[in-house]
């Protein structure tokens, strides 16, 4: 095991591999689509017209309309710059103080590392849901107290994942060698440590943003999450599941866009893994 | 989540997307396999608890309206005279000229479901039970207003003493709320009685198991019952069983598959196609009380403005909202109570209309201005947004959106939350709300004086106008129904004059029916079904 992979290598493993294809051109046409919103959409996503409710698919409506009109096309890809920024941004929120937490106990180890790993343990004993529940009934609903608490959620799990990363080189050669010229610990940290979590890091990573997604379209379908009209995914779901039977499109477009994204970082993500040649515990 | 388990959860999703066809094809009817005599009943919401005297749910009023008798009786729309009040478990009484004392003289041939005999020191048992404060009453000692005593005259008369004159204390006691209870088995399960109510009504109450069913059953000797009931002696049916269907979206589908008889709150599109079918009725029951709407807080700026709260008002279009959302089948409301309460007057258009070139015209005059050009106007730099607190119940996100987009076509922006609803009393408490939606049903005007008098709590639009509380005030006192209802038209132009709230629409209740099902009528409260008349076919 070398500390630094060979990207090259990594590269030549990721291209005969379906599931990176796959995943990879998915994720590129969400997000080219979301990107392109202005040009792809000819209606604003907030108009309502509600004379024309629940129009099925047609030309004008590709996707057709909701109950208040709107197009939903215009409402998925517009709606998918909010689904999408907040679950990278839980993202973030989850992985980087996570990964600083994991690397901080690991390194340190003794007193530090058992404080901060039985907090951990505290925060790993709720369901992720139910603790982003939580978290967001302190803060009041909204988008961004969702994004917030999906990513606190997140976070102890990063943090027991890279703790045990780092324990794992904790004690290596060349750590110890480093320690013996004299490297300070933070050069340690960073240029001796991170990199050889880095690996993990990322793999995990690409698996967090899809469970963000589906957590903040879980919270906002609740009604906790993005507020009306905001055309966020799970938000969509809500509105449009009463009406089901008359109007199924409103229902399937959101829930194929989250699941269809879900499944592309998932596939990045086991592709990535597996080149990486990680054994992850799932 | 491994490949693996991404591939599965794929073939379960499509496991249940074909399964969904098959439930559609195939009709699955339990129901048949009952005997003809049970009715099944979809309730809409799993009530935190279902003492009538204790708790205020109209859902738990549903089953148990059958299961206790009231001292009066309330007549309703296709009864002749409606709107009266007829004898129940009392066959007469009298109310002293002063309005303080009211005298009921009792039958005397009433026993509870345990045997026990009706009579004079059970109606004191049970109205000492509601006004103690261990009670926690939240709704039945709010109907019996400023009651101060109850006197036993004789084993079977009984008077209510009253410290100020309360002219809705007969509608309140025509309630399932204030429904008589057996002393005997209050005594008995004390905090546990909600699983063991024991009345003397048509039905008995056999058994309650929290967010699953309640069931009651036919009481065989029932024959006090009030001229409301189409005749004489037991009901028709055996036995009625309620369920709970809170997702509004799933009772449609319910009801189609023959898990019930008769299902509430059906969402008005599923209504529209269950009318195309003739295995199905609906029958729409309008609900008196407040119409829906959504209070304006006239103490916070810039509702502190009645030109503004006026603009609002004439910038909503009602018919839009009703025809889009609930498919015209509610009318438009025009003021604070929906046409099926006593006492109830349209709004004249000079008060209510939908006119967005006099709201803009409002809202120059007050000062506010689009000079920045961003589509929302703002007097003094402060842009003119509104903050909307809603709740899930009633349509109302999807109002709120149609709302939102008429308001801002005369430049104001509704910025939206969806709370829960104690977290919605909180911020009412607070007042941190431009608009809060208020939507409680009650078949006497008199309703309009706790959420409107400026002393009450619930008064959320905050407003503390003499001339209204004079009015509210003196209307409860009135027992001349004539003179009440003049008093109440004018309050209820006041609320409009200080544009106290956006009306939206009359709450109508959708209940789908099977075709089988045979007189079923609603009583005056508009929720409560009067299963004593019920047949199946």
């Amino acid at each position: 095991m070398t500390p630094l992979r060979c990207w090259p290598r990594v590269w030549c493993v990721l291209r005969t591999d379906l599931r990176f294809w796959a995943g990879g051109s998915l994720i590129c046409l969400i997000l080219f689509a979301v990107a392109a919103a202005p040009l792809l959409t000819r209606h604003d996503p907030l108009a309502t017209a509600p004379a024309s409710q629940f129009q099925p698919p047609s030309f004008d409506h590709p996707i057709g309309t909701d109950l208040l009109g709107r197009d939903v096309w215009s409402r998925l890809v517009w709606g998918g710059r909010l689904s999408l920024i907040a679950g990278a941004v839980a993202t973030l929120l989850a992985v980087l103080p996570g990964s600083l937490v994991g690397l901080l106990a690991g390194y340190l180890g003794g007193k530090v590392d058992a404080v901060l790993m039985r907090l951990v343990d505290m925060a790993l004993a709720f369901p992720t849901l139910l603790l982003a529940l939580t978290i967001v009934s302190t803060l009041g609903s909204g988008l961004t107290s969702a994004t917030l608490a999906v990513g606190c959620a997140g976070m102890p799990r990063f943090a027991r994942i890279v703790r045990g990363a780092t324990l794992g080189v904790r004690y290596a050669p060349f750590i110890e060698a480093a320690h013996t010229i004299g490297c300070p610990p933070s050069r340690i940290l960073w240029r001796h440590m991170a990199p050889f979590v880095a690996d993990s890091i990322i793999v995990l990573g690409a698996l967090e943003l899809g469970y963000a997604l589906l957590n903040i379209g879980a919270l906002s379908f609740l009604g906790l999450g993005a507020q009306p009209p905001a055309p966020e995914w799970g938000l969509m779901l809500t509105e449009g599941r009463t009406y089901l039977s008359v109007a199924p499109w409103i229902t399937a477009a959101p829930g194929c866009a989250i699941t269809l994204t879900v499944l592309a970082v998932n596939l990045l993500g086991d592709a990535l893994r597996d080149a990486l040649g990680l054994q992850m515990r799932d | 989540m491994s490949l693996r388990i991404t591939w599965k959860l794929i073939l379960l999703l499509a496991g249940v997307w074909i399964a969904g066809f098959f439930g559609r094809v195939v009709d699955v009817t339990p129901v048949s396999a009952q005997p003809e005599t049970t009715l099944f009943y979809g309730l809409t919401l799993s009530p935190s608890g279902i003492d009538p005297h204790v708790n205020a749910s109209a859902e738990l009023g549903i089953p148990l309206r059958s299961v206790y008798d009231t001292l009066v009786y309330r007549t309703n729309a296709p009864e002749e005279p409606a709107q009266q009040f007829v004898p129940g478990l009392a066959e007469s009484w009298e109310i002293s000229p002063d309005g303080l004392t009211y005298v009921f003289h009792l039958r005397r041939d009433v026993k509870f479901h345990d045997g026990s005999p009706f009579d004079a020191a059970a109606v004191k048992a049970n109205l000492e039970r509601i006004v103690d404060p261990a009670t926690k009453s939240q709704k039945a000692v709010f109907l019996l207003g400023p009651f101060q005593s109850v006197e036993v005259r004789d084993t079977h008369t009984v008077a209510i003493h009253l410290s100020a004159p309360y002219a809705p204390l007969l509608d309140g006691l025509s309630q399932v709320y204030l429904g008589m209870a057996s002393p005997q088995a209050l005594a008995q399960w004390g905090v546990d009685y909600q699983f063991h109510q024991v009345g003397t009504g048509p039905f008995r109450f056999e058994e309650y198991v929290p967010n699953d069913h309640l069931t009651i059953v036919r009481n065989e000797k029932y024959a006090w019952g009030p001229r409301i009931h189409d005749h004489p002696g037991p009901a028709y049916l055996e036995r009625v069983v309620f369920r709970f269907f809170t997702d509004p979206a799933g009772r449609a589908v319910a009801l189609q598959a023959g898990d019930v008889h008769v299902m509430g709150e059906i969402p008005p599109l599923d209504a529209k196609r269950l009318q195309q079918d003739p295995r199905f009725r609906i029958i729409p029951v309008p609900i008196p009380g407040q119409s829906l709407g959504l209070i304006l807080n006239t103490q916070r700026p810039p509702l502190d403005d009645v030109r503004v709260r006026r603009a609002l008002l004439f910038a909503t279009d009602r018919e839009e909202i009703v025809q889009a959302i609930f498919g015209g089948f509610s009318p438009a409301a025009t003021g604070p109570l929906s046409s099926a309460t006593f006492g109830h007057v349209a709004m004249p258009d000079t008060l209510v209309r939908f006119d967005p070139p006099e709201a803009v015209r409002l809202l120059e005059e007050a000062g506010y201005m689009d000079r920045d050009g961003d589509g929302v106007r703002e007097r003094d730099g402060q842009p003119l947004r509104l903050d909307g607190v809603l709740m899930t119940w009633g349509s109302l996100p999807e109002v709120a959106q149609l709302l939102q987009s008429q308001w801002r076509a005369i430049g104001v922006q509704l910025d939206l939350r969806t709370l829960t609803y104690p977290a919605a009393l909180e911020v009412a408490r607070t007042g941190e709300y431009h608009l809060i939606p208020q939507n409680y049903s009650g078949s006497d005007p008199d309703l309009l004086y706790p959420y409107y008098h400026s002393s009450s709590t619930f008064n959320w639009s905050r407003a503390s106008d003499a001339v209204l509380d004079e009015l509210l005030g003196r209307a409860r006192q009135l027992s001349d129904p004539a003179a009440r209802a003049a008093l109440y038209a004018q309050a209820q132009e006041r609320i409009m004059e200080l544009v106290l709230l956006i009306p939206i629409r009359d709450p109508v209740n959708l209940n789908g029916v099977s075709a089988r099902v045979q007189g079923l009528r609603f009583d005056a409260q508009g929720w409560f079904p009067i299963l004593h008349d019920v047949r199946l076919q």
